[in-house]
């Protein structure tokens, strides 16, 4: 499923973060009898101290917890540009924490006990979700490297040929024979590996929404 | 204790007493001066009697000289010499007499009849032989002799003083002497002069010291009445005396001011009392209110704690079950997929049911803590007590950051308490200081129980510090009314109830401002 472009940086890791230690525990007993890696921190300043950028997998926080709670963790982490799929414990009748949660943009929040079914079944959704955002980002920056192969005057007619422009206006837009714009145009096509104009509008429109998200 | 004279009394006769001393020093006074006088009188005779006997001598010698000169001859002389001494009288018809030195008489004015005759042989009334005595004085050159005679005028003895001089050419002695009836009479006299100005002396100091000591032992009288009655708590009379000039004035106005002093006191002490009774009153009659009202909203309060401590519950049981969920499940999984490995799974049941007991020993002691029982007092550590309250009152709040630090010491008596009771006051004050911190900094969020011994030793003293924003001052009593609350969704039975339980065990319940900041609830528990 992986695409090939992606540099493997850490292998896909549930972090558990409680701090009650027979939770956590136990949890981590859970997750792992549906085969999955699991790291356990006890805290929320723990994690943020072992977290790294390019980290793989989903989180799952409880929402109180001594010092940073659940929610300042994910806030922290959005702060820091790490966009790690959150799942938020909490505990009986939590509601305006659970609400809070949602509003922060947590991707789940499930309420102890926990339904074991249920929580895997979101972890699963988790890591497919923060797997697609992965190759998402891993094909963004493959388009990006095809882009930056290309010369000023290709990139040029690629714009104009996204634009939707006839080989006979780019010539005069760009003041260049109709043979030239043909040249550029099948270098570009080459370039960006793609063997029709579909193609190209496509990842055009791809790189310009990962550059309009701030990526 | 003997009973002392009242004090008029005391001054009169100690007046007296120095008038008669007085007198008594006047009467020896003019003994002694009557005494000397007498003396002296007697002396002043003798010396006048000396002299008129030297004179009478003189007379005689005169006639004598004429005689031996050839003038007249010897019998003339001595005619001469009798006749003149015999007319010569002096003072109280005293006069001269003479007798020769065989005691034959030669003159004697008053009884001419005996002159002539042998009185050697008369005695006086004390038996003596006075003219023997009297010649034998004169033979021995003279001098003063006293004796008994008769006297001229009355013919009755009297003690007589006489001098004698000898005469020796007509073997004669010539004397004249006294009646010291006289000086004693004289003297007499002197005494009744001085008897009557001493009586009148008398008279006048008694009359004098009479009228002193009823101008001071009267008002001194009225004085002490005045000072009875105060002591009494009498003031309705007039101070008399008040305007005299002189040290009884300076008294009764003292005592007057003293009257005035204490009776607006005794009114205004009246008053305060009153007003402190009402007061009483006032205070008895709310708190019995305040009773009556925490009776009936002591199950209120039982409901919401118990509502309150049942959130708590929740979220703390929901730890180990949630626990046990994972480890069954976890299992379950691994054992549907095959892949159980044996030693793992049995170290996930045994973490289970550790959950599973843990679960249950946080039911138990919500259960002993909310058991409704009739209220025993039984002597208990309070160690016990809060230990049992502490735990609870910590449930949920490690979550939240906060700290709940207990220092009791170990040698702390028993204290005699209703163990559920003391119990749920306790977790109202761990739970108020607990909200009361929610706003600060994690590191803030720290509740501190302590318990000494208090001063009076009969108790001993719990306190729950925390380090909330505190109680104003002006709230500190409001904080114990029914119903008041600073918290939005509080019922504000709590302190009230605190305060009712509290008492009830014979303790006492207040609060004091934390010097860093928040509140201190203090209270007193008796000890066992």
């Amino acid at each position: 499923m992986r695409s090939p472009a992606v540099t493997r940086v850490e292998e896909e890791t549930v972090h558990v973060v409680d701090d009650d230690e027979a939770f956590r525990d136990s949890l981590v007993w859970l997750i792992e009898a549906a085969d999955h890696r699991v790291r356990a921190h006890a805290s929320a300043e723990d994690f943020l101290a072992a977290c790294r950028p390019d980290m793989a997998g989903c989180l799952i926080v409880d929402v109180r917890m001594p010092g940073l709670s659940g929610l300042e963790l994910n806030d922290r982490l959005h702060e820091m540009g790490i966009d790690l799929p959150t799942i938020v414990v909490t505990g009986h009748g939590d509601v305006p924490m659970a609400v809070e949660a949602f509003r922060k943009g947590a991707v789940d929040f499930v309420e102890k006990p926990l339904d074991d079914a249920y929580v895997l079944s979101r972890i699963d959704l988790c890591l497919a979700r923060d797997r697609e955002r992965r190759r998402l980002e891993g094909r963004n920056r493959t388009l990006e490297a095809r882009l930056a192969t290309l010369s000023a005057r290709e990139r040029e007619v690629m714009d104009c040929v996204v634009a939707g422009k006839l080989n006979k206006q780019i010539a005069d837009i760009l003041d260049i024979s109709i043979k030239t714009v043909e040249v550029h145009r099948s270098r570009v096509m080459e370039k960006m590996r793609v063997t029709t104009v579909a193609e190209l509008v496509r990842i055009s429109l791809e790189v310009g929404a990962a550059h309009r998200n701030g990526g | 204790m003997v009973q002392r004279p009242s004090f008029p009394a005391g001054i009169r006769v100690r007046l007296v007493l120095t008038a008669v001393i007085s007198l008594c020093g006047l009467v020896v006074l003019a003994a002694v001066a009557l005494h000397t006088m007498r003396r002296q009188m007697i002396d002043d005779r003798v010396m006048m009697v000396r002299n008129l006997t030297e004179q009478a001598r003189h007379l005689i010698q005169r006639e004598y000289d004429r005689f031996a000169a050839g003038e007249i001859d010897e019998a003339a002389a001595k005619r001469n010499a009798v006749e003149t001494l015999r007319v010569m009288r002096w003072a109280n018809g005293e006069y001269f007499f003479i007798d020769d030195f065989d005691g034959r008489s030669v003159l004697l004015p008053i009884r001419p009849e005996l002159e002539g005759q042998d009185a050697l042989g008369l005695v006086d009334s004390k038996g003596q032989r006075f003219v023997e005595r009297q010649r034998d004085l004169a033979l021995a050159g003279g001098g003063i002799l006293t004796y008994e005679f008769n006297r001229p005028d009355t013919l009755m003895p009297g003690e007589k003083l006489s001098h004698v001089r000898p005469f020796e050419p007509w073997r004669w002695f010539v004397a004249t002497g006294i009646y010291l009836d006289d000086v004693d009479r004289e003297v007499r006299v002197a005494l009744l002069q001085m008897l009557g100005v001493l009586m009148v002396v008398a008279l006048v100091t008694w009359v004098l010291i009479r009228a002193v000591a009823r101008s001071i032992t009267r008002p001194l009288g009225r004085l002490t009445v005045a000072i009875g009655r105060l002591s009494r708590r009498d003031y309705d009379f007039e101070v008399a005396d008040r305007h005299r000039p002189d040290e009884i004035g300076d008294i009764a106005r003292a005592v007057d001011m003293a009257k005035t002093t204490r009776r607006d006191f005794e009114a205004l002490q009246d008053e305060l009392r009153a007003r402190e009774e009402a007061a009483r009153i006032e205070r008895e009659t709310a708190l019995a209110f305040q009773r009556d009202s925490a009776l009936r909203f002591e199950k209120t309060s039982r409901l919401v704690s118990m509502g309150e401590m049942a959130t708590s519950l929740a979220h703390e049981l929901n730890q180990p079950l949630a626990a046990v969920a994972n480890y069954c499940m976890g299992s379950v999984r691994r054992l549907e997929a095959g892949s159980a490995d044996h030693g793992a799974l049995l170290t996930a049941m045994r973490k289970a049911a550790d959950q599973a007991n843990r679960a249950s020993a946080i039911v138990a002691r919500l259960r002993r803590f909310l058991r409704r029982s009739e209220p025993t007092l039984e002597p208990l550590p309070l160690a016990l007590i809060v230990e049992e309250a502490t735990s609870i009152s910590a449930i949920g709040q490690k979550r939240r950051g906060s700290t709940i630090a207990v220092d009791v010491p170990a040698d702390l008596p028993a204290v005699r308490v209703d163990r559920v009771m003391i119990g749920q006051v306790l977790f109202n004050l761990l739970r108020n200081g607990l909200e009361a911190m929610e706003g600060n900094e994690p590191a803030r969020r720290r509740l501190v129980v302590t318990a000494r011994r208090a001063e009076d030793a009969r108790f001993v003293d719990v306190g729950v510090t925390d380090f909330g924003p505190g109680i104003p001052e002006a709230d500190r009593d409001a904080v114990f009314q029914p119903f008041y609350t600073s918290k939005a969704e509080g019922l504000g039975v709590g302190l009230n109830i605190c305060r009712s339980i509290v008492e009830s065990h014979g303790g006492r319940l207040w609060i004091e401002p934390n010097p860093v900041g928040g509140a201190v609830f203090h209270f007193t528990l008796p000890v066992a």
